[in-house]
């Protein structure tokens, strides 16, 4: 296929990045807090991943609450820290949509923070899900 | 891709539970499927509810998840079913609403697959 650099510019414009749908405000919880307090956090403000505030890449999903409550542990004694995903991989703003679908088909997540120098949102399934339906 | 029809890109291996079961055994079997939602059927296997991560993120909020709390208490009872002729493009709405998990059903209200967020984001990948 033989592009002309001005149809590949403006086939790049066309097309939707993680700037245009990600969710924002970065929204964050300390990795000391109850489960309970996260859960209430993502319940009522209808927030499916947590940035947790280590400075490492961690997050707090949905999942890791999944996983919480099979193994019967208690919300008020357990701690983000204790169920979080740790080392989770990252996307910057100008990523085009399709690349976000296909790593997080590859990587098996629902969830990859949006950072630019420093954590600014984060892109869901749902997220890409609403902009293509 | 909004003509493409939901059977193109809908999960077929769907995980069920039963309505009386314990809300720990339901967590562990989300988990182990690598899902995140399991149908909730009657006996006769017509879909009564949905469990979604989002349902076990409530129950974290307001009850003990180690206490017997059945499946039917937390369950989504409110479900936006989809037939699989239906196209992506009629899936808008319920997401826009709010919906990630719409199952779909046959003409008996059985569940013969599923269409969650993670499987429009699968189609589109390969769709790029």
């Amino acid at each position: 296929m033989k592009h002309g650099n001005t149809q590949r510019g403006m086939d790049l414009d066309d097309r939707t990045r993680v700037a245009d749908v990600m969710s924002t405000p970065l929204e964050t919880i300390g990795a000391d807090a109850p489960l309970r307090e996260a859960a209430r956090r993502m319940r009522d403000e209808n927030i499916s991943a947590l940035v947790v505030t280590t400075g490492g890449g961690c997050i707090l999903t949905q999942s890791d609450v999944v996983g919480a409550v099979a193994d019967g542990s208690d919300p008020e004694a357990t701690t983000v820290r204790d169920v979080m995903t740790e080392d989770v991989e990252t996307v910057t703003p100008d990523l085009m949509l399709e690349e976000v679908a296909a790593m997080m088909t590859m990587y098996g997540v629902k969830h990859l923070p949006v950072v630019d120098d420093d954590y600014v949102g984060m892109m869901s399934s749902t997220d890409i899900a609403a902009h293509i339906s | 891709m909004n003509d493409v029809p939901v059977d193109r890109l809908m999960s077929t291996d769907l995980t069920t539970i039963e309505r009386g079961a314990a809300a720990a055994d339901a967590a562990e079997q989300m988990r182990e499927s690598g899902g995140s939602s399991l149908l909730v059927l009657d006996s006769d296997g017509a879909l009564a509810g949905l469990i979604t991560a989002t349902d076990f993120v409530a129950l974290v909020r307001d009850n003990d998840p180690k206490d017997r709390t059945p499946v039917e208490a937390f369950m989504t009872t409110d479900v936006v079913t989809v037939g699989r002729e239906d196209t992506v493009a009629e899936l808008a709405e319920p997401t826009a609403h709010g919906y990630t998990h719409l199952p779909v059903t046959d003409g008996d209200d059985r569940p013969i697959g599923m269409v969650s967020t993670t499987d429009l984001t699968a189609y589109l990948s390969r769709r790029g």
